[in-house]
């Protein structure tokens, strides 16, 4: 009985380890790459972390020497680093990657500021007040949570370009301010906090805006907290939509669509810095996830809630 | 007589109060409620009906003419090869990640949930995925795919002449050739070319999305499952159930229902939405192999700037996600709510 | 129909110490209640009889064999759960019939679709349905039979969970607080139903609840059971008169036995206060000891100087009876319960005077166990 249950234990552990090498892999080669030369990456050698051997930077010498003939070995000299140097140097300086980093967090944050601002009050007044069409708003909110934003994106995009806003922070931002999910769900959160508590605010003599900052707001803090996850994660890591509503003006880019950039660039060994912006975009939200998991996972799974 | 009077005053001062906080209340509500409305109709439904209008025109951005089609974009849709090969190509990939991801989404919560407390680490591991940019993952399996430099392809031949392809050529089983296994041949031969490979592009990008979309599942099926009553597998082994699969068909299966109801859903919608992987990698090729519609509304209509039809894709996709939606809302009524 | 046989069984789950050495015997066809606070240990108790959790040592013999070792389906016993446990997405005739289909039909049997097709299935099915109709019919659910649990009240569910257990009459009848998601009308009308089951069924019952009032009025015999420790199992007359354990009285009896520290002298009078208890004798000589008495033992007396003086803190009037709630000079407090004309002549403020009746005095030592007390010779 014993030996049975330890083997069916082995083989289900041998299951799952074969399952999470396999989902490691991408991040492994992804942290591995990004460390090495690119001849060590052509020739995958250097095991883990590359040999980092000083290499000579060509973007640097070419540079440094518009004159094209053979360059000096003092310049070659000042152009050698370690790969990891010129990986994760290149990531910044061959694009504009803060810009990027920046208008990623600027994008994300007011998405889901907005998102919060319309649909609280929009939320607190479905489960909490009576008047009259409230039944239709929930309707065409149940309605409205079947459409998936992504598959409007072509009219969106036609709507955004016929007033002149394709290539801004508003086109990256305005097709997401209304979080139909949002409401929805705070709807549901809000219905359970007890009238009782509202009574006695407006006895308290707060008026129905403030009961939605001053009260609900502070009560739906956890059910805010997962939403904010939920939220955040989305548009951090979208990239349909950018890629549509920024089609020039890399200043507007987010950094899912810096990193497209480096795919299809002429120059062949782009690699190296290529998995260091990767891993620069990807090591946030992972770093955050693994700090707070149970958050994100109930976070994520917030839409499960449906 | 002077007692009853003001009483009634009294009622009626208090009467017209109640009113006015009620018309007060009243107007908050709709103040809390505009936002949200409007926002709904400019940001929702409208698109839907200036797609609808649109996909029966050849408009272009840009382009003052337009003109009236009629159904004509429909029947390129369903009538031109290239396009039933987009249909085909979603459809493959709908039913291929759907089913393989929802079955080790289960799999793996139900092995999670049998081996204790180490079973976390795996559940973290399997969710590392669906954190990350999955724009950026395709970047790097790209990469790890390449056909010369890829560090799978350099790790299959690693194995060529060795006891590991001897092992994975399978040879070793009684009514197998190994020389002519996909190993065998492979080393022999060259290994594929993966996403630059027809016949290996959409089992790639679907291996890609596979492995992107099974953590998901896999956590909502752990929520699932700590939803499942522990008496009644007590009750079950009572009853005279012994092994594990009279276990998942008695007890675990029929109280997931409601959960794989949903994680279908969820999932079937993702994976029409499919389209990182494919702009980055195949561009939907090789031969239109994975052509899928999201890719082709951008194609079409955004770069190649043909609006009216890819509005006529944008009302097809949106038919396939609304069927989808609407089964599950028809299904969680009927079926598999219990109480 | 079987007796069950407990030896000496302990469990702990991790340092935690949940059973300590419990040995019962159990007749063929008795009715016993494991009764106890919640976490004494008796569902745990009930679960190793079941074979859903395994005991760290001790052995169960349910008939002649010993089930140590056996699963908990070929036990041959039934379960009725707390939350009864039934399968929601199956309706009450397949849920009665599960057990029968575990065992009657193999594994392709009960293959959905296939199973149709394989030989003998259709012949095991035609007898599951008979034995399913006859328990419906004994249980009066008929009418439910095509009914999912979710529409059935908690009653109802209640007889389904029962039906599934007697249908394929199990050598012993496991209950787990079978009643305690009914309200406190139905239980009552329950608590007979399934006493009289009991009669008709002849069959072994094993029943768990922390509801004294339900062992009382169910049990052949009450198993009291309290911090993994077996502490009395005994008539239910008996536990509730002759507890050998203080905890035992304390647990038994409602309003709870009053409890009051004395001393013996060397002749083994007892003494309260000041007071000696006439006519009891101490077995244990010149120590502390506690006096327990019920409250229907305790009268209360115009003041006088036979009893003991005291204050009356408090009264409850039930209707038919009445509870005094009094405090001692030393402090303790004591209840009594009187027929409710009492409050004529006591209420709440007013000083009396404490009677104990000494024929119903319980003498327990300093700690808990029982001492024998010489009173019946006296009287």
């Amino acid at each position: 009985m014993i030996s049975n249950f330890s083997a069916t234990q082995a083989l289900k552990h041998v299951t799952l380890i074969i399952g999470a090498l396999i989902v490691i892999l991408p991040f492994y080669a992804m942290l591995s790459y990004s460390m090495k030369s690119p001849h060590e990456i052509e020739t995958n050698t250097g095991g883990f972390f590359g040999d980092q051997k000083p290499m000579v930077d060509e973007w640097c010498v070419k540079a440094n020497n518009p004159s094209g003939v053979l360059p000096s070995e003092e310049l070659k000299q000042a152009c050698t680093k370690t790969p990891i140097v010129f990986n994760y140097v290149s990531a910044f300086t061959k694009a504009p990657l803060v810009r990027y980093l920046l208008n990623g967090v600027f994008v994300t944050l007011s998405i889901f500021f907005i998102q919060v601002l319309v649909a609280l009050p929009c939320a607190y007044a479905l489960a909490k007040l009576k008047f009259w069409g409230r039944d239709a708003v929930f309707m065409l909110v149940l309605f409205c949570l079947l459409i998936p934003v992504h598959a409007i994106a072509l009219p969106l995009y036609i709507m955004l370009s016929k007033v002149g806003l394709i290539n801004s922070y508003a086109a990256l931002i305005v097709p997401w301010t209304i979080s139909v999910f949002g409401i929805f769900l705070m709807r549901q959160f809000f219905m359970t906090i007890p009238d009782d508590l509202i009574d006695a605010a407006r006895i308290d003599g707060m008026s129905e805006f403030s009961i939605v900052w001053k009260v609900m707001l502070p009560c739906a803090i956890p059910a805010l907290m997962a939403f904010a996850i939920f939220s955040v994660v989305a548009h951090w890591n979208d990239y349909f939509w950018p890629r549509i509503a920024v089609t020039s003006d890399r200043n507007y880019f987010t950094p899912p669509l810096g990193l497209r950039m480096f795919k299809g660039d002429s120059d062949g060994d782009v690699y190296g810095p290529m998995m260091a912006t990767a891993t620069i975009i990807v090591t946030p939200l992972i770093v955050a996830f693994l700090l707070a998991q149970r958050k994100f996972i109930e976070g994520i799974t917030l839409s499960g809630m449906k | 007589m002077i007692e009853k009077v003001t009483k009634t005053v009294d009622t009626l001062n208090q009467a017209a109060g109640l009113k006015r906080a009620e018309n007060r209340a009243k107007w908050v509500s709709y103040l809390f409620c505009f936002p949200a409305v409007s926002l709904m109709f400019i940001i929702l439904l409208v698109p839907i009906f200036v797609a609808g209008v649109l996909s029966f025109t050849d408009y272009s951005l840009g382009n003052p003419d337009l003109n009236w089609l009629g159904s004509k974009n429909y029947e390129v849709i369903f009538g031109r090869s290239s396009y039933q090969k987009m249909i085909w190509a979603t459809v493959t990939y709908v039913v291929v990640v759907v089913p393989i991801s929802i079955g080790l989404g289960l799999g793996a919560a139900m092995l999670i949930n049998s081996v204790g407390r180490i079973g976390e680490l795996y559940k973290t591991i399997y969710f590392l995925p669906v954190m990350a940019a999955l724009l950026a993952m395709a970047l790097v399996w790209d990469l790890a795919l390449h056909p010369t430099v890829g560090i799978v392809n350099q790790t299959l031949r690693l194995g060529c002449g060795t006891w590991i392809e001897g092992l994975f050529s399978f040879g070793w089983l009684p009514w197998v050739d190994g020389a002519q296994s996909w190993y065998s041949t492979s080393c022999a031969d060259e290994f594929p070319l993966w996403i630059g490979d027809r016949d290996y592009a959409m089992p790639t990008i679907c291996f890609i999305g596979i492995w992107q979309a099974f953590g998901f599942n896999m956590v909502l099926y752990l929520a699932g499952l700590t939803g499942v009553p522990r008496e009644l597998y007590h009750a079950a082994a009572i009853d005279g159930v012994t092994n594990t699969w009279d276990q998942f068909r008695l007890v675990t299966w029929p109280m997931l229902g409601p959960t794989t109801i949903f994680v279908v859903t969820i999932t079937s919608i993702n994976s029409f939405k499919v389209f990182d992987t494919v702009e980055a990698l195949t561009w939907g090729g090789p031969a239109k192999s994975t052509y899928v519609m999201m890719y082709a509304i951008f194609e079409k209509a955004v770069k190649e700037n043909l609006v009216g039809f890819g509005s006529a894709i944008t009302i097809v996709f949106l038919f396939f996600v609304l069927l989808i939606t609407f089964t599950q809302r028809f299904l969680v009524e009927k079926r598999v709510h219990y109480s | 129909m079987a007796s069950v046989t407990i030896q000496n069984i302990d469990k702990s789950f991790g340092t935690v110490k949940v059973l300590n050495g419990v040995s019962i015997d159990i007749e063929d066809g008795e009715f016993i209640v494991l009764v106890g606070p919640s976490g004494c240990g008796k569902s745990t108790l009930l679960r190793i009889i079941a074979g859903l959790e395994n005991q760290n040592s001790g052995s169960i013999k349910i008939g002649n064999n010993i089930v140590d070792n056996l699963h908990a389906s070929l036990r041959d016993i039934a379960m009725v759960f707390q939350s009864y446990a039934l399968y929601p997405h199956l309706s009450v005739a397949e849920n009665i019939s599960v057990p029968l289909r575990m065992r009657r039909l193999n594994f392709l049997q009960r293959f959905p679709i296939i199973g149709r097709f394989i030989p003998g299935s259709k012949a095991a099915k035609a007898s599951i349905k008979k034995d399913v109709d006859e328990v419906t019919e004994m249980l009066g659910i008929e009418e439910l039979l095509h009914r999912k649990p979710g529409q059935l009240s908690g009653g109802q569910r209640q007889r389904v969970a029962v039906g599934r257990a007697m249908v394929r009459h199990p050598q012993a009848f496991l209950m787990d607080e079978p009643l305690s998601n009914l309200d406190a009308e139905r239980r009552v009308h329950m608590r007979a139903e399934i006493a009289e089951l009991h009669r008709r069924l002849e069959s072994t019952f094993i029943y768990v609840t922390h509801d004294q009032a339900e062992a009382m009025t169910m049990a052949d015999r009450v198993a009291v059971m309290m911090d993994g420790d077996l502490l009395q199992v005994d008539t239910p007359r008996n536990v509730y008169a002759n507890p050998v354990d203080i905890r035992v009285a304390e647990f038994i009896g409602s309003p709870k036995i009053n409890i009051l520290s004395a001393q013996s002298n060397d002749t083994g009078d007892v003494n309260v206060g000041d007071m000696v208890l006439a006519g009891v004798k101490s077995a244990a000589k010149n120590s502390k000891i506690q006096v327990g008495v019920r409250p229907e033992a305790v009268t209360l007396e115009p003041k006088n100087s036979a009893g003991i003086p005291c204050h009356i803190v408090h009264h409850e009037n039930l209707g038919s009876e009445a509870y005094f709630h009094v405090e001692l000079n030393s402090g303790e407090r004591v209840i009594s319960r009187m027929d409710a004309s009492a409050i004529d002549q006591f209420s709440t403020g007013h000083d009396a005077s404490v009677m104990l009746h000494s024929n119903n005095v319980l003498l327990f030592d300093n700690d808990g166990q029982r001492i024998v007390t010489h009173n019946e010779v006296v009287m």
